[in-house]
């Protein structure tokens, strides 16, 4: 049966994952240990998080499939082709530790047994050097999405946001690179979700939160359930470290801050992104620019002196970056003024 | 056979006394096989693309434990079974892409096309459907690589020599016969997947 549709073609960094993977999971090098039981399930998730990776592979492995196959009649056809005998047996072609006769009957190389106790004992998935198990996600400035991910926890990406998931056995992970992301966790008491922030990380089992990760400043938002946030480095998971958050809790960590700022909040309006609308309380102008220009990327947005101190109530829908300062002048006395580098807030002079 | 060893004190004569419990590796897997049913129809979806062909490569699997040679020890079973399916899901797709190719062949061959007709021609000759499949695909991609690209495939691919020792013998990094690689890969996979969906 053919594919319905033309394969695509693949970018370098799609055919070396491939690659990558391939020589892992066969694990025909000498030195090769058989894969554990987390990077079955690893290499499973890197195969469904997109179908181009499922493409890659096939096209791949036949590719090098045929050319073992092959190898000796490849070699005597190449055209500049200068007939030295290889200096050993290629990796691909040696014969197992074990039992031959098994891998005939079953295509197989057998597992070694001390390779493969030492992988399972560990448990905790792929080993440093093993391909990119991670799916990353990103956004564009002024993009929303919704990703859902393997075990359907939700999470929706705000502008200009990178997350890299790689779950295993003992962990869901993700890491927010930067930007600012909702998630919806599917509980798994067995697994705990762990979001690395850097120099912090959340631990939860099933609960939703938002966090933001801009600038040098992590700020995180509980809106069910319950929420640990540990400091990544010393003794993060020690008793009585880190802080527990419930509904209503937000937390900032500043780089540099010895201790959290910690605060209780409308969880609606640090969400309301989601809809595409910005909930300001009492927000300092600054603050207002601050956050705007995380949606924007045609024009940095500045405000000037006295403006920025201004204080700002009220919601802002995130449409065109016009009508919003457009909408913004008549909340607060201001006025846009045009740069070669963007537009500056000035406040309104008093007539 | 695998066995499992249970010591324990004999009550009447206060001796210890070893007793073998025969677990063969085969029950071993099969039950293993049957605890992993949706890890693995859920793995070989993913590898295969289709559920159904999935579910056959997962029966044909367990056929498969009914007959094959089993080794006399097997420290994970789970991770064992993950193997098998892999090696069968391979087994299935590699076949359905030679598949493919000697019928592309077959018909470019056989079939001569006259304006939009399709007019059955004389039987394809030997030589001819050969150079329509893998080996001659890849021979004739091979050979219209860039030169440097070419020694690094032939040293590396069709040779097996290590990263280290094909970058050493051209006097290039590891880096850049990793990458030469990844464009000879590219190169070739392109050949055989265009000539596939022709």
């Amino acid at each position: 049966m053919r594919e319905s549709t033309l394969s695509p073609s693949f970018s370098d960094a799609e055919i070396t994952a491939a690659m990558a993977w391939r020589e892992r999971m066969e694990a025909k090098k000498p030195d090769a240990k058989e894969p554990s039981e987390a990077e079955w399930i690893a290499f499973t998730e890197w195969l469904e998080v997109n179908p181009r990776h499922r493409l890659a592979y096939d096209i791949v492995d036949f590719t090098c499939a045929e050319t073992e196959q092959h190898a000796t009649a490849l070699e005597s056809a190449l055209h500049d082709s200068d007939a030295l005998p290889p200096q050993r047996a290629p990796w691909w072609a040696l014969p197992s530790l074990q039992s031959r006769r098994f891998a005939a009957v079953m295509g197989i190389v057998v597992i070694g047994v001390a390779a493969a106790a030492l992988n399972w004992t560990t448990g905790l998935g792929p080993a440093a050097n093993t391909p990119a198990a991670a799916m990353v996600q990103t956004t564009n400035i002024g993009e929303r999405r919704d990703v859902q991910l393997t075990d359907k926890t939700s999470v929706v990406l705000n502008s200009g946001t990178r997350i890299a998931v790689a779950y295993d056995q003992a962990f869901r992970k993700v890491t927010l690179e930067n930007g600012e992301a909702f998630f919806d966790v599917v509980p798994d008491a067995s697994r705990p979700f762990v979001v690395d922030l850097g120099h912090a990380q959340v631990r939860v089992v099933g609960t939703a939160f938002n966090i933001l990760r801009h600038k040098n400043s992590v700020t995180v938002t509980v809106t069910r359930g319950a929420v640990k946030v540990l400091p990544t480095a010393g003794k993060s998971a020690d008793a009585g470290f880190g802080e527990d958050l419930a509904p209503g809790d937000q937390l900032i960590y500043a780089d540099g801050q010895a201790t959290p700022v910690r605060r209780k909040v409308d969880v609606a309006n640090v969400t309301a992104w989601r809809e595409g609308r910005l909930v300001f309380e009492s927000a300092a102008l600054s603050q207002v620019v601050e956050d705007l220009n995380r949606y924007y990327p045609e024009k940095a947005i500045n405000c000037d002196g006295s403006a920025c101190g201004i204080s700002f109530t009220g919601v802002l829908k995130l449409d065109g970056q016009e009508a919003v300062l457009r909408r913004l002048q008549e909340f607060v006395p201001v006025v846009v003024v045009a740069q070669s580098d963007g537009v500056i807030l000035r406040s309104k002079p008093l007539n | 056979m695998h066995g499992a060893v249970v010591a324990g004190l004999s009550p009447n004569h206060g001796s210890c006394k070893v007793r073998i419990v025969q677990t063969s590796t085969r029950d071993l897997l099969l039950s293993a096989y049957l605890g992993l049913r949706a890890e693995l129809l859920r793995f070989l979806t993913a590898r295969l693309g289709q559920p159904s062909t999935a579910e056959d490569v997962y029966q044909e699997l367990f056929l498969r434990l009914q007959v094959a040679r089993l080794p006399q020890e097997i420290a994970n079973p789970r991770a064992f079974l993950f193997k098998l399916a892999f090696n069968l899901a391979n087994d299935a797709s590699r076949d359905r892409r030679r598949r493919d190719l000697r019928e592309q062949a077959w018909a470019d061959t056989a079939i001569a096309h006259v304006g939009s007709e399709a007019v059955l021609d004389q039987p394809a000759a030997d030589e001819a459907l050969e150079a329509k499949q893998s080996l001659g695909i890849l021979s004739s991609a091979i050979n219209t690589l860039p030169p440097r690209c070419r020694e690094v495939f032939k040293l590396h691919r069709l040779r097996g020599m290590t990263v280290r020792d094909a970058a050493a013998v051209l006097g290039i990094t590891p880096k850049a016969v990793e990458k030469q690689m990844t464009a000879a890969l590219k190169h070739l996979a392109a050949a055989l997947d265009r000539r596939r969906l022709q």
